[in-house]
């Protein structure tokens, strides 16, 4: 029994090295091509997966681009990821509370009918929005395009902030609440200092959820964005760099990009191991 | 005494079911009021609906002679420990304690000032900045009660609060509430489905049935003059024992009796017995009544009516009995009911 454990175990680690392996080896081939001089590594014929020289001249000459090149578009896919986080914060939140006092029979179907748009196709939702969009004139107008990228956006990562809030509120005992009432507090005072506190963990994870689904989101904004250098956030912009003809500068980009994603998932997943994801189907 | 609260025809339905049915009860001021009832008849609904969590469906809760059916409950000044404590698990037993003073705008040297008072009441302060994921049962309990009776309120509800409790807690716990409540002098209103509970505590007891009252009376009434032959059955550790009136000549009617209400010097009833319990010198037999026809059959012959027809009695006799022996027993006194309601009672 003992050694039938352990050699289950090492079968799972040996899984767990070469799982990740794969998922690393697309982030170290952007390592190499970042770091490296171009004829090592894009315009090599064998380009070697050891690293053999070591340059910054394509980090710097990235960040020279034009200022509404890649620098202009990483502050706005900022803007817009922000945007989205505290937008799906603010909606996701009333939103869940009013669902967990509701019966789960009801408010399971209603986070499903949430879902459905993620179950169609981003095109046929986002062409729509974007002649919308056009309409209202809030298209390529600088200031607000950030906006329109974000609401179209929102769309896609709202039901799974719903989602997530909602199972952190069903996770509380219904009478938390019923006793701030009764200890005197009004319904305003008992959300903001118990509801909010108690679960302030699952709408962390709701929020950077949020964010980095919009940090890396392609198709709502390459179609409500129209194609400007001034408009575009950061993954259409790196699209265009690679097919402008400039691999150099895009991989070092993209690696630059990567590493918020990187932390954060590794942050978030202390978190997503726990009962959030689940919790809203308890009930 | 004054009349503390009052509540008139409270009604409360869920869906098509109507859980409290035109309730009354008064609770005087100072009174510790204990609502028993079986699992599942409405006490904690009742408890709610006073405090404002549940909305009522029609009546009217007045306390102190005003009307708060209407308001929410952070403005009525009531106080609750409802019966899985409900502490906030993101603050320490202090806060948890402060909690409803700083509701108020209490001033902090003032707050502090109480906290430690009522801490020190409890015997709780040593654990006043302890999590209260790491507190035991017992002094959660403890700091659920120290919340409650921090803030001077107008009354207090107890939804089974030492329920959670392994029994000797409970026992001293049981006992200190008791001994605060009347030092205090608050008024209490405590639910539990646990008889002890209500007959140590109470200084009367409403009994809930069917989402009314069915009878308000101190616990000894209780139990010597039931006012239905299902207050009978209920109350009490043992349950009355219930016969055929015209054993002892009264047609139609029926007779109750506690297991102690007998002498076995006389003769007029005799039982067999099935078996019999021991608890420290007090002997219990559970028996069934001998139907008079079957007296008069020769021994040895079975009986034609069947053993689980007979009615079952439980007799508090004087000595160990074997299964199959008989009991030879009167009555010294019993309640005579009519169609399940009380009409007499009589003590010979």
């Amino acid at each position: 029994m003992q050694s039938k454990n352990k050699i289950g175990m090492i079968l799972l680690y040996i899984a767990a090295i070469i799982l990740a392996v794969v998922f690393f080896f697309p982030i170290w081939i952007l390592i190499l091509t970042s770091f490296q001089p171009s004829n090592l590594s894009v315009y090599a014929k064998y380009p070697s997966l050891i690293l053999q020289s070591f340059t910054l001249s394509n980090v710097i000459s990235s960040f020279k681009t034009p200022s509404n090149g890649l620098v202009g578009s990483l502050l706005r896919s900022l803007e817009v990821a922000f945007i989205v986080g505290f937008l799906s914060l603010g909606l996701a939140i009333p939103a869940s509370y009013g669902l967990s006092k509701i019966s789960a029979r009801i408010s399971n179907k209603i986070i499903v009918l949430l879902f459905l748009v993620n179950m169609m196709p981003g095109l046929v939702i986002a062409i729509p929005i974007a002649s919308d969009f056009i309409r209202l004139g809030i298209q390529n107008t600088s200031p607000f395009v950030v906006f329109s990228v974000a609401f179209a956006q929102e769309l896609v990562v709202l039901p799974l902030t719903v989602f997530v809030i909602l199972g952190g509120f069903r996770s509380l005992p219904k009478d938390l609440e019923n006793q701030a009432r009764v200890d005197g507090a009004n319904f305003r005072t008992a959300f903001a200092r118990l509801l909010i506190p108690l679960n302030k963990i699952a709408i962390l994870v709701a929020f950077l959820l949020a964010w980095m689904t919009s940090w890396d989101e392609f198709t709502y904004a390459v179609i409500v964005a129209p194609i400007a250098p001034s408009n575009t956030t950061f993954p259409v912009t790196l699209q265009n760099y690679v097919s402008y003809g400039y691999p150099l500068i895009s991989a070092t980009f993209a690696l630059v990009a990567s590493v918020p994603v990187i932390i954060l998932a590794v942050f978030l997943m202390k978190y997503l191991k726990g009962g959030y994801l689940s919790g809203g189907l308890i009930g | 005494m004054t009349t503390k609260l009052k509540l008139q025809k409270i009604y409360k339905r869920y869906g098509s079911k109507l859980v409290l049915n035109g309730l009354d009860l008064d609770v005087e001021d100072g009174e510790f009021m204990v609502v028993l009832g079986p699992s599942g008849m409405g006490k904690s609904t009742l408890l709610r609906v006073i405090v404002g969590i549940e909305s009522l469906t029609a009546g009217k809760v007045i306390v102190d002679g005003r009307d708060v059916s209407n308001l929410p409950p952070n403005k009525r000044d009531i106080a609750m420990v409802f019966q899985n404590y409900a502490l906030y698990p993101n603050m320490t037993a202090y806060k948890n304690i402060a909690f409803p003073l700083r509701m108020s705008r209490m001033p902090a040297a003032e707050i502090n000032k109480k906290v430690n008072e009522i801490a020190e009441t409890l015997k709780i302060a040593d654990i006043l900045d302890r999590n209260i994921n790491l507190l035991s049962g017992g002094q959660k309990q403890r700091v659920a009660l120290a919340r409650s009776l921090v803030r001077n309120p107008k009354m207090f509800l107890l939804d089974e609060p030492l329920s959670n409790l392994d029994a000797r807690v409970r026992f001293s716990a049981r006992t200190e509430l008791k001994k605060l409540q009347k030092e205090l002098g608050y008024t209490f209103m405590y639910v539990t489905h646990d008889q002890q509970e209500a007959s140590t505590l109470a200084d009367r007891v409403a009994v809930l049935r069917n989402g009314q009252i069915e009878q308000l009376d101190d616990y000894e009434h209780l139990i010597n003059a039931p006012k239905s032959r299902w207050l009978g059955d209920f109350v009490g550790d043992f349950p009355m024992n219930f016969i055929d009136g015209k054993i002892i000549g009264k047609e139609d009617k029926e007779i109750g009796f506690r297991d102690s209400w007998i002498s076995e010097k006389g003769n007029d009833l005799s039982a067999t017995v099935e078996y019999c319990q021991v608890n420290e010198d007090i002997y219990r037999a559970y028996c069934k009544i001998d139907d008079e026809d079957e007296e008069e059959t020769t021994p040895g012959k079975r009986s034609v009516v069947s053993d689980d027809k007979k009615t079952s009695v439980i007799l508090r006799v004087g000595k160990r009995y074997n299964p199959g022996d008989k009991v030879h027993f009167s009555l010294t006194r019993y309640n005579v009911y009519l169609k399940g309601l009380l009409e007499t009672s009589v003590t010979e």
